[in-house]
């Protein structure tokens, strides 16, 4: 079998495809929307818990960008400012309904690695407990820690999504860990999903 | 602590569905020239973003097209428009016949038909109406999900987040849902009570303002004296609260037809479409609604026919009297003489059949 080279295409410069956006070339906005929708998707429902508010939320947050493109000086990363605002949309979200109820759609989202009826009864049933616990947090607290603890980003970058210091960022997740642990220490459930890694 | 698995929903289906509302929405908001985006401003600190709201909360924040041209003449109208408040924010939003307030994360589309209703989508969020009073207007209605509330002239709060709920401060609007048509008077709100935990609730007896919850149902007195009120006999406890909703319903109906006869003859028709137990009545007092105060006989005979088709056997004697009164209004003599005639020999000693026999004379 011989080998042909293929040439890939190679990925859009940031500046090309915001200046399309902007101009308000609709194949580029979609292009830039399903380049970046499943890290958003994510990053938002991680923090949120609820699929059908999530969806709502990344439409909000992708009109948010495409509207704002054009302040979008390019002091960062792209991807970085649209996670900005995804963030901060989920935050609002939050902080607007207060300490919400668990919600009830996480059922049914979660992918178990099991795969058996069991495992996904008992790791959704976990994560529900998880963020009724989540939902007790300050809304600050809950998504400091949900970007580091579930979105796994470093407290870097969550000083810099939620725009606050890396120690005020610091201090917020090491709270809600703390709120998390002692209510953990009461729900094995809970326990076994947030526990300490074995060194 | 490790890193917390939550994997996000991922399906193509899903990413299409919120592609295609996305670029909906965008494709509304280009139609609207005077789009005036607002994206809440970099959150550096919570205590200066809530001085930062305090200020700012009347005047920024607020994302609001509309569309050019005045509303107020009531012509057709190309497009809708679309309201946004972010969190923190809200927006004062005049609209033809109505005011309204949206709230703090709020997102509407309002839009004029060419019949002068207004209907407003609202996708999230709350919106205060403050509407004027619709006399003979095309209606007024906010649309949240599957529950659609028709306005009677009155203010009232539509919820939609994060289950729809309908506040009313004064008047009564029609709540229309998966289930039932609701009259929501003013103090009232529907649902009385949102579940949205995940727990069941306590199994507790609902406390007696939260009745509201049931739908009501307009019982309109009998017209002829000697018929007997429909008085239900089901249990005690379910028959009180059913009484009291009737004659509060009963009130309303009857104040509405005072002040707002075509408000109360949507009430009425809105009855007979959901089908409950009372539509019969309703279908009556609508057809003497439309003869008595809409001046409309034809459509009191219309009326007359579908509850002789739907509901035979209910109101026979009264119908066939309006019939009478219908033809008559109408300054159809040999038709009013011909249904005197017909109510006579279905009831010969009926309540009206001194002034039936002299028509037919």
């Amino acid at each position: 079998m011989g080998l042909s080279i293929v040439e890939r295409p190679a990925p859009e410069d940031d500046a090309q495809l915001i200046a399309a956006c902007v101009a308000g070339d609709a194949a580029a906005q979609r292009r830039l929307f399903r380049r970046e929708y499943p890290r958003v998707n994510a990053t938002v429902y991680r923090i949120v818990g609820s699929a059908k508010d999530t969806d709502d939320l990344v439409q909000e947050t992708f009109i948010a960008v495409f509207r704002g493109l054009t302040r979008f000086r390019g002091d960062a990363k792209l991807s970085t400012w649209i996670d900005r605002i995804a963030v901060r949309v989920a935050f609002h979200h939050i902080r607007g309904r207060g300490r919400p109820a668990v919600p009830l759609d996480l059922v049914g989202d979660l992918e178990s690695p099991g795969g058996a009826t069991d495992d996904k009864a008992h790791a959704r049933d976990g994560l529900r407990r998880l963020y009724a616990a989540l939902a007790e947090l300050s809304p600050e607290a809950r998504t400091a820690f949900a970007l580091f603890a579930i979105d796994g980003r470093s407290i870097s970058e969550v000083a810099q999504l939620t725009q606050t210091s890396f120690v005020a960022a610091k201090c917020r997740i090491w709270r809600a860990r703390r709120e998390v642990m002692k209510r953990a220490a009461q729900d094995p459930v809970l326990a076994e999903m947030v526990k300490e890694e074995d060194r | 602590m490790k890193k917390i698995i939550v994997d996000p929903p991922v399906s193509d289906t899903r990413r299409d569905r919120v592609e295609r509302q996305l670029f909906a929405q965008l494709q509304a908001v280009r139609l609207n020239d005077r789009a005036d985006a607002v994206i809440p401003p970099p959150r550096r600190n919570r205590r200066a973003i809530g001085l930062a709201f305090a200020a700012c909360a009347a005047a920024a924040a607020l994302y609001f097209t509309t569309r050019d041209g005045d509303h107020r003449g009531g012509g057709p109208v190309a497009s809708p428009s679309r309201v946004v408040t972010p969190v923190g924010g809200s927006s004062q939003v005049s609209v033809p016949g109505a005011r309204l307030d949206a709230k703090s994360d709020t997102n509407f589309v309002w839009q004029e038909g060419t019949d002068g209703s207004i209907t407003i989508t609202l996708e999230r969020g709350a919106v205060d109406c403050d509407v004027d009073p619709r006399k003979g207007k095309a209606p007024f209605r906010v649309i949240a999900g599957d529950v659609k509330v028709t306005v009677v002239g009155t203010r009232f709060t539509v919820t939609r987040t994060p289950n729809p709920r309908v506040d009313v401060a004064h008047g009564t609007v029609k709540v229309e849902a998966p289930g039932g048509v609701w009259l929501v008077e003013a103090g009232q709100r529907w649902p009385a009570a949102q579940t949205a935990s995940v727990e069941p609730a306590a199994e507790e007896p609902p406390a007696a303002e939260e009745i509201e919850m049931d739908p009501v149902q307009v019982h309109r007195r009998a017209p002829a004296a000697k018929k007997p009120a429909q008085v239900t006999t089901a249990t005690p406890g379910p028959a009180a609260e059913q009484r009291e909703l009737e004659e509060r319903s009963y009130r309303v109906a009857l104040g509405l037809e005072k002040t707002d006869p075509h408000a109360a003859a949507e009430l009425y028709r809105a009855i007979v479409t959901s089908g409950k137990s009372n539509a019969a009545t309703a279908l009556y007092a609508l057809a003497e609604l439309h003869l008595n105060k809409l001046k409309n006989p034809r459509a009191t005979l219309d009326d007359l026919d579908e509850l002789t088709q739907k509901f035979p056997g209910k109101f026979q004697e009264e119908a066939a009297w309006l019939r009478v009164q219908s033809w008559r209004a109408m300054g159809k003599r040999d038709e009013a003489r011909g249904a005197a005639a017909d109510y006579l020999r279905q009831f010969p000693h009926g309540t009206y059949a001194e002034p039936a026999a002299r028509l037919t004379k």
